[in-house]
């Protein structure tokens, strides 16, 4: 059924459609309203689930790590401090090996303080194991949630999962957006079935210490494990394409990458500006393309190789610094890039902080930017802060 | 039928740790589980018992147990609480039981558990109170009692030890409406038992604070844990008391304390203390009772 | 692409209505809307803005509309100079006002008297979205009223569909904007694959003895079954704790009476209860796990039970006093 709806709302309808057993979460603007959609559906009966009104975000995941400790699919959400807030417990959970899964509001961290979208709070708890990904538009957040039940419960995985919608940008934003029926839901998401869980026929031990002799084995099998789930998100979203017909295209998405002469590489809502962008330096004859990352974790760090295979410039553009080096996404592309052996003269665009827009006009400034390195422009420092910041 | 070292079951639930020599914090756990039984579901923070009770692959635990961040002893036992209820997988008589140490409860976890109280889940907390931070060393705690010296509050020639009195964690769940709070000491086994006891079948958030003396701590031979606990209650420092239906019930009141001096001395923490500052001490231990039983109906014993 | 541009008070329905147009846009399946507000911290009766846009594509910009084909005031008091320069080249101002205005490009209407005669109360919003409909192709009177069926509570459809009607009525014909672009579509895409088994992962189970009590045993699992979780199975010890005893327990069994007051207080639980002669009972203790602390000495009424030396004889023992 097509409905006008938030990215909250969308999100909201995915996770009611995967049947949690649980939800605990606090609020926090701008993932409220997903919080308020999900009470309502609880109060009239549409899901049926424990809501635990915790009084914090750090025991609104302590307490989704508690009931997933019983084998129970479970749900929370947050944003910006509150995830930061988490973080402690975020590590608990990813190491637990417990399949929570979680929406983030992206939102800018304090101070200053500020209510409104970028993507500082997540991509600071990149390290913290847990699967990340960043959606594009409403649509991609409802089936987001569903398919990140079904990666995370994942045997072959067993890791928590955050989906990040850019605060406002997505969270309050309406659109058109396809709601499945529970019928086909139910077909497309088995019931969680684990063994790491509390067992009273043989009881168990959950979430012990492990000392230096075994540390590494833990550590190592999470980081497998976190790759392997590259191979698992991509039968998940056949498998959803199959049932749905809407088909995603795995970690990353190129947009007209294959003869593209310059690339910007992006992730999260602002990809759709990007895209528009492209498309009109194309009409003007200009080899351009966009490498929207949708997984940062695990990383493809080979596929946004691949992708940027032809490129002779390659730009990032990105809602976040890392105060003193560069942005986060921008360190992890150059990664990949040095992984294949060859790095073309790149840029680090910073843009779109505290809600700042990222305009039209600054885009293809940015390509024409990008053109001028491919074509050996000498630069001193590839970070540029989009609009001026001096 | 009531519980006792006759009747208690043979099943030994906390096994093998690695707790300290003597550990009053290890008995209460050990009690604890003793009458709560194998299909408890126990939750421990970052403190003592976990440490020495989960170290892999040297598991203690032979029911069903798990660690918590430091803070969230109350909000993973809520987790776990409605989740086997959201699925409908709770045993019958089965309880979800937190231990968590005065620390981990009076200070970094003291909000998860409000919030718990305040959801009245269907839980049992247990805080060990050996009246400072054992696990990392012996540091303050809001729970070290005036005149203790610890590592952070080290006897000089300044202070005596810790200038802070005993934050009151069984008047603030009282202050809430907790269905059911009780303290208690390891010095009087025959109390600690009962009370379990009383709580496992209530329903709602039950709270019970238990003086687990600390050899190490203290500074006090391993052999005398025991003593010590009952000590510190003989001699004012300590109560037993129980709140229920809104009501408080003194469940011992020595009428005639004894001696405050032989108490304090037989620890290594007190060692710096003055006869005046155990002059205050009883001053503040008279105040204490004073307060105590305004709020209770007393039951002399 | 077609941008409308809502100003408003807080309070006034601006962002209800840019909601109910973008829903009565995509009531037709090949078109896409977006609606969102000015993101403020909204306060009742401070100014705000709202926007909807509607395309035959997916929208990929979805930044703050600096020009619109429509650009609607409910508030007249936020009509101000500067307006030319948020109007796009062909496109109309919609006024919430009862007198007239000069420029052609500004279309009034007394919004909160309409609204006032049929709701019983001056909230202009749904007002504009009949005049919208009435100027442009872009929805029509169904779409609007499908709109707000979809995104209103239903005690508010019927009232507000009226004044829909009224409005459209009202300004029907009184001037055109742009004609909404025609649609494209997305193909589903074919594809299929079984659902996975699912494995267990590594929990090690063993039969539960008749006393429950963790059992000594060697780990002989290996580290890729283990180390996928934190998940493994509770009693599992691998080392005595004999080692940290200096002193050792030694019980007189026969002056043992059977109180169980060491049982009661071991800290490690090393007692345990044994059949004594006929049908007492004494205790004995797990020397494995002992680690000497001698609490069962001094809890012993009858003095049963000594303290001595590892190592050392019974001649040694140091009998600790209660």
């Amino acid at each position: 059924m097509r409905r006008f709806i938030s990215g909250n709302d969308a999100f909201a309808e995915g996770v009611r459609l995967a049947r949690p057993h649980v939800i605990s979460a606090y609020p926090i603007t701008p993932q409220t309203t997903v919080v308020e959609a999900l009470s309502s559906m609880v109060e009239d009966g549409r899901l049926q689930a424990e809501y635990l009104h915790v009084e914090s975000e750090h025991s609104a995941l302590s307490a989704a790590m508690g009931a997933s400790a019983t084998g129970a699919r479970t749900f929370t959400a947050t944003s910006s401090q509150g995830l930061l807030y988490m973080a402690e417990c975020l590590t608990y959970v990813a190491g637990g090996r417990f399949p929570v899964v979680m929406m983030n509001a992206n939102r800018a961290l304090a101070l200053p303080w500020n209510i409104y979208g970028d993507q500082r709070d997540s991509l600071a708890l990149l390290d913290h194991g847990w699967i990340q990904l960043y959606v594009q538009d409403n649509q991609e957040a409802l089936d987001a949630a569903l398919m990140a039940f079904a990666i995370a419960e994942d045997s072959r995985v067993s890791l928590p999962f955050m989906v990040n919608l850019d605060g406002f940008a997505l969270t309050h934003t309406y659109e058109p957006v396809d709601v499945p029926d529970q019928a086909a839901a139910d077909e497309f998401l088995p019931p969680y079935v684990t063994a790491n869980k509390f067992d009273f026929d043989h009881p168990v031990s959950l979430g012990y210490s492990a000392g230096p002799e075994f540390n590494r084995y833990y550590a190592h099998a999470h980081h497998r494990d976190m790759v392997a789930a590259e191979s698992v998100i991509d039968e998940v979203e056949e498998r959803f394409a199959a049932r749905f017909g809407r088909r995603y295209p795995g970690l990353v998405e190129a947009y007209r990458c294959d003869d593209a002469e310059t690339v910007l590489v992006t992730l999260g809502s602002i990809a759709g500006l990007v895209r528009d962008v492209v498309d009109e330096l194309r009409a003007e004859g200009r080899p351009v393309g966009l490498l929207r990352i949708r997984y940062m974790r695990p990383f493809p760090a080979a596929a946004i190789a691949e992708a940027l295979r032809g490129a002779s410039a390659v730009g990032v553009l990105e809602k976040d610094i890392s105060y003193g080096a560069e942005g986060t996404v921008f360190t992890n592309v150059l990664s990949a890039l040095a992984r294949r052996g060859s790095v073309p003269p790149v840029r680090d665009f910073i843009g779109g902080l505290g809600g700042d827009d990222i305009t039209r006009e600054q885009i293809r400034d940015a390509f024409a930017e990008l053109e001028r390195a491919a074509a050996g422009e000498q630069y001193v420092d590839p970070v540029m802060f989009l609009g001026g910041a001096a | 039928m009531s519980v006792n070292a006759r009747t208690m079951s043979d099943d030994e639930l906390f096994y093998g740790h690695k707790a300290c020599p003597g550990c009053g914090g290890a008995l209460v756990v050990r009690q604890a589980l003793k009458v709560l039984g194998k299909d408890a579901v126990a939750a421990l923070p970052a403190g003592c018992m976990s440490a020495t009770g989960f170290n892999f692959p040297q598991l203690a635990f032979a029911n069903n147990a798990m660690i918590t961040p430091f803070a969230a002893t109350a909000s993973v036992l809520s987790g776990i609480e409605a989740g086997l209820r959201a699925q409908g997988i709770k045993p019958d008589g089965c309880t979800v039981v937190g231990f968590a140490g005065d620390g981990g409860t009076a200070d970094i976890g003291l909000q998860a558990l409000s919030g718990a109280i305040d959801r009245n889940d269907d839980v049992l907390y247990f805080c060990y109170d050996n009246e400072a931070y054992m696990n990392t060393g012996i540091q303050r705690s809001s729970e070290t009692p005036f005149g203790a010296s610890t590592t952070t509050t080290p006897a000089g020639p300044s202070h005596p030890g810790c200038v802070t009195g005993k934050k009151d964690l069984f008047a603030m769940v009282a202050a809430q409406g907790i269905p059911y709070a009780a303290t208690a000491s390891i010095g009087y086994p025959n109390d600690l038992l009962k009370k379990v006891e009383k709580a496992r079948d209530i329903r709602g958030t039950r709270f019970i604070h238990v003086m687990a003396p600390c050899p190490v701590g203290w500074g006090f031979p391993s052999s005398d844990t025991i003593a010590l606990g009952k000590g510190i209650v003989d001699c004012g420092l300590w109560y037993l008391a129980e709140y229920e239906d809104g009501r408080f019930t003194l469940n011992r009141d020595p009428g005639r304390f004894a001696s405050v001096a032989d108490h304090l001395r037989s620890q290594s923490r007190y060692r710096a203390l003055t006869d005046a500052d155990i002059v205050t001490i009883e001053a503040h231990r008279d105040q204490v009772w004073q307060r105590l039983r305004q709020r209770c109906s007393c039951e002399s014993s | 692409m077609l941008e409308v541009i809502w100003h408003a008070r807080g309070g006034q329905g601006a962002f209800t209505a840019a909601r109910v147009l973008g829903a009565a846009a995509s009531a037709d399946p090949d078109t896409f809307a977006l609606a969102f507000p000015t993101f403020g911290p909204e306060r009742r009766g401070a100014p705000m803005r709202a926007y909807t846009k509607i395309a035959a594509r997916p929208i990929g910009d979805r930044s703050a509309s600096r020009r619109a084909a429509i650009v609607v005031y409910l508030d007249d008091t936020l009509f101000a100079d500067g307006w030319e320069d948020e109007l796009a080249e062909g496109g109309v101002v919609l006024l919430n006002s009862k007198v007239a205005h000069p420029d052609a490009r500004v279309v009034t209407v007394d919004g909160s008297g309409l609204a006032a005669d049929i709701l019983g109360r001056a909230i202009p919003n749904t007002v504009f979205l009949g005049a919208i409909a009435a100027l442009c192709d872009a929805v029509t009177l169904e779409n609007v009223e499908e709109g707000i069926r979809a995104t209103m509570p239903a005690k508010l459809h019927e009232r507000n569909i009226a004044v829909v009607r009224a409005a459209y009525d009202l300004v029907a014909g009184r001037a055109r904007a742009d004609a909404l672009p025609c649609c494209s579509e997305a193909a589903p895409i074919e594809g299929a694959s079984g659902e996975k088994e699912r494995e267990a992962s590594s929990v090690v189970s063993a039969e539960p003895p008749a006393r429950i009590i963790p059992q000594l045993q060697e780990l002989t699992v290996a580290p890729e079954r283990f180390a996928r979780s934190t998940c493994f199975q509770g009693g599992h010890l691998v080392s005595k704790n004999a080692g940290w005893r200096s002193l050792r327990p030694l019980v007189d069994q026969q002056a043992c009476t059977g109180c169980f007051n060491c049982y009661l207080l071991c800290p490690d639980g090393t007692i345990y209860k044994q059949p004594g002669a006929g049908s007492s009972s004494t205790v004995a203790i797990d020397y494995d796990f002992c680690k000497g602390c001698g609490i069962c000495a001094k809890a012993c009424p009858a003095h049963c039970i000594a303290m001595v030396e590892e190592g050392g004889g019974r001649d040694e023992a140091l009998h600790i006093r209660q």
